[in-house]
């Protein structure tokens, strides 16, 4: 059941669905025959980065002593600050940006498009706390797996929702996550 | 039972915002030829049902995998439609420009116009309830149908009301929202701390 549940909230944290529209007009400008490939270079530093965070996180983390309760209650604020974010974000904000890559690399698709803050703050948090590394790593392997076909065929969903449909997928997500943290939240006080 | 049927619906309605649609309503139908328009309305209001439904069981499953207990989904509910509530009173995303001109199916009219991702959430929260799933499914029935001739009749209700009326209608929805939403909220926190 744990693993159901961690896995539907990256899912909603990597957002692939929402991503698409960036993704495309990130890649506007690069050869198509180039850019499957760039998309997968940069999931796999995506991927990278997650691990690296699971296993060497929780070091700065361990100076302070958190209990449960607390990892609680704060993921589920910095949860509920994502989703609020998610759920008012203007449309297209991000795509309508002037600037033009070139090439791009790690910076903005790998972070903080794809392993963006939320997503590392909630692996910390988890990491060998409530959940084992092995299960999380599980997780996370599962999740960057649903989602790179999803990237990878971009530009084909995006022709199929359009920016606004995208965006309103990223829309349900944020009220799950809302959902999810208030769940945090109320749990980590009740106990 | 009767009054929890009618306060669910009126919560669906007011979610759906169909009067504050009409006038992206309208123009997304621009791009359609008259006599076909009627035709249009109907295909993507019969979409939009079938949309909800999928919504209706969808939301039902996610919340099961999701485990998320009956005490908390109350307040949760109650932030959520406090959050939908605030999108309506202060809603400021004109979504009339931002859709590319031509002739879309199901994507953007059905949804998330008719089906908007508020109505999503609102159903997944309301299907938590004690009250049977049945009700609520004739209680979202009763929303579209509502809804539908709203929409069926949105041109002679834009010339009546047009654009500010509609403004402060959807307004005035939002704060009824808010009122629910708060509602849920202090009786998800009673049940709480029981």
């Amino acid at each position: 059941m744990m693993f159901l549940k961690l896995t539907i909230l990256f899912l909603l944290l990597v957002d692939p669905v929402g991503n698409v529209p960036f993704f495309v007009s990130v890649l506007k400008h690069v050869d198509p025959k180039r850019q499957k490939f760039i998309i997968l270079r940069e999931l796999v530093i995506a991927l990278l980065i997650m691990i690296f965070f699971l296993f060497f996180g929780e070091i700065f983390f361990r100076v302070i002593n958190i209990t449960q309760n607390t990892l609680e209650i704060t993921g589920g604020i910095i949860l509920f600050i994502i989703a609020l974010d998610m759920l008012f974000s203007k449309p297209l904000l991000a795509v309508e940006k002037k600037k033009v890559y070139k090439e791009p690399l790690i910076v903005p698709l790998a972070i903080p498009a794809t392993a963006g803050p939320a997503i590392l703050a909630v692996i910390v948090l988890y990491g060998g706390k409530e959940v084992s590394k092995g299960l999380l790593l599980l997780v996370i392997l599962l999740t960057w797996l649903i989602s790179v076909p999803i990237l990878l065929l971009a530009p084909t969903i995006k022709r199929l929702l359009g920016d606004n449909g995208a965006v309103a997928v990223e829309r349900i997500f944020g009220y799950i996550v809302v959902l999810l943290s208030v769940q945090m939240v109320a749990h980590g006080l009740l106990s | 039972m009767f009054n929890d049927f009618f306060s669910i619906s009126i919560a669906f309605f007011l979610v759906m915002n169909a009067l504050g649609m009409i006038p992206t309503y309208l123009s997304l139908l621009q791009h359609f030829e008259k006599p076909q328009r009627r035709n249009v309305c109907l295909r993507e209001l019969l979409i939009a049902l079938g949309v909800m439904c999928v919504y209706f069981f969808l939301g039902k499953g996610l919340l099961h995998l999701l485990d998320v207990k009956p005490t908390t989904t109350e307040i949760a509910g109650g932030v959520i439609l406090l959050l939908i509530s605030i999108k309506l009173v202060f809603s400021k995303e004109d979504l009339v420009e931002k859709w590319t001109p031509g002739k879309h199916f199901i994507v953007p009219i059905a949804t998330p116009v008719m089906a908007s991702p508020s109505l999503f959430a609102t159903i997944m929260i309301f299907t938590e309830g004690e009250l049977d799933n049945g009700v609520i499914f004739l209680a979202l029935l009763l929303a579209w149908f509502v809804s539908a001739i709203i929409y069926v009749f949105a041109r002679p209700i834009y010339s009546t009301v047009n654009d500010k009326g509609l403004d402060a209608c959807q307004r005035l929805m939002g704060l009824l929202v808010g009122l629910i939403a708060v509602e849920k909220m202090l009786d998800g926190v009673q049940t709480l701390l029981r």
